[in-house]
């Protein structure tokens, strides 16, 4: 005999019933436990109360007044916008090409003096670097690792496979199923 | 892309977005169109006065339209102002809630006179006219049981069984998980059904 006290219908088994694709095996359950039935029967027709709610309708003049309100922007406008930002970025570095062109001997002496210092900067933090390498107790076995080509084809592969998979993550972390629209800013 | 003078009555929603991005003033007045009844419905349903139902529906209707070339046509446009709307909605209850007088009385007021003074009698509620015509409109049970809900279970439990849209569509228009979602109905049927169970008898 079936014991159909236990093993009762689940909310999502209810939907299923709703929708009309609860699995035959727990249809079965559904005809002979009164109270599952009497839950399904009080579901089918509170959704049916529901479905059958009327719509409102606003206030008369509704499309006219959001209208009065929404910025209707043409692609001319939006083109005219595109070209002033790039005017506005392109005309600064027009007039700095001209001036160095127009100015060879000044641009040439801000260029000396500035290389010069940040050469010597760079010159001393490479060295810094190279020699704090130079000086860890992991650095003979990674020169040894880089030594053999077929070493080196292997630490190269995973490198760009590790790259690869990282850029799939992070692809996927960025990827949103919407675009966000809570606080829209009209 | 959409033809220029495509027929708008016909044409789907994303055709009809197209157009409106191409700056048809009609365009935007079909979505506006399509949409104006079930978004009120469901913000007049979640805030239950008419008035500021209609400023909500504008609101919803604005932000919408003047953002709409940061609609993805990929997704429904249905779902895209339902979420609008239903945020617009959950906004404006989190604000009134914050306004509305505590039955206990104002955590401000220092004597117990005070404090009787500004708690909130429930018998005071004096109806208007319109009020009383629009407690008839929304009238029966079924409208009243629906306002008792929690204003999250009221939003799933309308985009659900009034608007017809699935669990899916639900979660992703409310941020939320979707197992979040299926809990929330499941205990808005609940509650509804014993709300009306009298109904049944």
């Amino acid at each position: 005999m079936t014991d159909f006290t236990a093993n009762h219908l689940t909310p999502d088994e209810l939907d299923d019933w709703l929708a009309g694709s609860l699995a035959r095996h727990r249809e079965g359950h559904l005809h002979g436990c009164a109270d599952c039935r009497r839950l399904a029967d009080a579901d089918r027709a509170l959704a049916h109360l529901l479905g059958a709610l009327p719509l409102f309708s606003p206030a008369a003049g509704f499309g006219d007044r959001v209208m009065a309100r929404v910025e209707i922007r043409r692609p001319a406008r939006r083109k005219a916008l595109a070209a002033a930002l790039a005017a506005g970025l392109l005309l600064p570095m027009a007039a700095s090409v001209g001036w160095s062109l127009a100015n060879p001997d000044t641009l040439s002496q801000l260029l000396q003096g500035l290389g010069s210092g940040v050469g010597g900067l760079g010159l001393a933090a490479v060295r810094s670097v190279g020699s704090t390498l130079l000086a860890q107790p992991w650095y003979p076995w990674v020169r040894g690792l880089l030594e053999s080509p077929a070493r080196l084809g292997l630490v190269f592969g995973a490198t760009a496979l590790a790259y690869a998979g990282g850029l799939v993550v992070f692809r996927r972390l960025m990827a949103l199923p919407m675009p966000r629209v809570a606080h829209v800013q009209g | 892309m959409a033809k220029p003078g495509i027929d708008l009555a016909t044409a789907s929603d994303q055709e009809v977005v197209l157009e409106a991005r191409a700056g048809r003033q009609a365009a935007y007045r079909e979505l506006v169109r399509r949409y104006e009844r079930p978004i009120f419905s469901l913000i007049y349903r979640m805030v239950r006065n008419r008035e500021q139902a209609e400023d909500l529906s504008q609101e919803t209707f604005v932000k919408a339209l003047n953002a709409i070339e940061s609609y993805r046509p990929e997704y429904k446009f249905s779902s895209w102002i339902f979420k609008i709307a239903n945020n617009v909605s959950i906004d404006h209850l989190r604000r009134r809630e914050l306004d509305t007088l505590s039955l206990d009385g104002s955590p401000h007021a220092l004597t117990p006179e005070a404090i009787q003074a500004s708690a909130l009698q429930l018998g005071d509620r004096q109806e208007t006219a319109l009020e009383e015509l629009e407690a008839r409109e929304l009238g029966g049970e079924i409208e009243e049981a629906i306002a008792s809900l929690r204003p999250e279970y009221r939003s799933c439990i309308l985009l659900r069984h009034v608007e017809g849209r699935a669990y899916e569509e639900i979660a992703t228009m409310m941020d939320l998980p979707l197992g979040t979602v299926k809990t929330y109905i499941h205990r808005a049927r609940g509650e509804l059904r014993q709300a009306l169970a009298h109904l049944r008898q």
